[in-house]
């Protein structure tokens, strides 16, 4: 399998992830977190 | 005598401060300002002491830019990968997931050497002129051990210890963001523990331990390239995955090459650069194609057109060698 088939079938595996991860909310889900103030992030929790 | 012919390191250092940028460089330092800006444009937040809350939120960013950064308009995809992790109800977001995945087949560690804002801040404290030191050299054998560190804290700080917990239904801590990130530190944790009181009223210990890692990777940034990439960054072990195949790669001419390692001692991440060029640590940085003076090395999304001819003349390559 060449580098330019292997690239092709990764960029598409991910494609297929991020479409179904967007038809499933997961980027409803990362709003509300990203959203919060993450205490722990900043250092302090 | 002077200082420089007592001291090789001394001469070899000047030359990476030196060496004049190359149209590529200057455009891959543009795109590093550039992109900070874009995505930390939230300008308020920074005197209000808030983050953005808008629907660009839902999105990622390629490179490691905290969620919690006042002014950032998208989300950090390790912070977001942890907090889905550690969330009992989701444990995997096939959205960040896929990001990752699709990032990596088109730019590999490319996010490094032109986006990540922490790379920038890192590259920018090298430019201070103070001894150099390069572990690759003084202490190979370290060097090779360390740069496995990143692997280790993927996968135990950002995967193990937050998945753990939602095992028994309890929510996991973003592990990585928590205790080491120091970019979080510098463009979230510093910024808002400035102007919000209440936040400052509730730093304690956490926070000394976090800004002791920032002040001891912005140390190590002026006497080393890339200390924090070349060990500890998870997402750049991620994006390394990937560096085999990704689009954006350095290509290399073996016919024009003259062997003179000039790109090997140029690159910022120790890597041997044209026989080893697109290896996991390799952030296309173009350092070491900008110093080739056969034009043996490019870095790009195109290979080079065949017949490939060297624009220089064998005498130019012999007078630049001087």
């Amino acid at each position: 399998m060449t580098v330019k088939t292997t690239r092709l079938l990764i960029f598409g595996l991910g494609l297929v992830l991020l479409v179904g991860g967007i038809a499933r909310g997961d980027m409803l889900a990362l709003w509300r977190r990203a959203t919060q103030l993450c205490l722990g992030c900043i250092g302090i929790g | 005598m002077t200082a420089d012919k007592k001291s090789p390191g001394k001469r070899q250092a000047r030359a990476r401060h030196l060496s004049p940028l190359s149209a590529q460089q200057k455009r891959r330092k543009w795109f590093q300002g550039l992109y900070l800006l874009g995505t930390n444009g939230y300008l308020a937040g920074f005197f209000k002491g808030t983050i953005y809350q808008g629907p660009l939120k839902n999105a990622c960013v390629p490179g490691l830019n905290c969620y919690s950064c006042p002014g950032a308009l998208g989300s950090c995809p390790l912070g977001a990968l942890q907090n889905a992790l550690a969330d009992p109800r989701q444990k995997i977001s096939f959205y960040v997931i896929g990001f990752l995945t699709m990032t990596g087949a088109l730019a590999g560690r490319a996010v490094c050497g032109w986006l990540c804002p922490f790379g920038w801040v890192q590259e920018l404290l090298y430019k201070i002129q103070t001894p150099k030191y390069y572990l690759e050299k003084q202490l190979p054998a370290l060097h090779t051990a360390l740069k496995q560190l990143k692997y280790v804290i993927l996968a135990l700080f950002v995967i193990l210890l937050p998945f753990i917990p939602t095992l028994t239904g309890q929510f996991g801590d973003p592990y990585f963001c928590k205790y080491i990130c120091p970019s979080g530190t510098l463009f979230a944790g510093i910024p808002l523990v400035s102007v919000n009181d209440q936040l400052r009223a509730l730093a304690g210990w956490l926070f000394g331990w976090k800004g002791l890692l920032l002040v001891i990777f912005l140390a190590l940034a002026t006497v080393t390239p890339r200390p924090f990439c070349r060990y500890v960054c998870p997402l750049g072990a991620i994006y390394g995955f990937f560096n085999k195949v990704s689009a954006y790669r350095v290509h290399f001419e073996p016919s024009t090459c003259i062997s003179c390692n000039r790109c090997t001692k140029q690159c910022p991440m120790a890597v041997a650069v044209p026989h080893h060029a697109n290896v996991a640590e390799c952030i296309r940085c173009g350092e070491c194609a900008a110093v080739c003076p056969t034009n043996s090395l490019k870095v790009g999304f195109q290979p080079f057109q065949t017949p490939f001819k060297s624009p220089q003349t064998t005498e130019g390559i012999a007078n630049s060698l001087d």
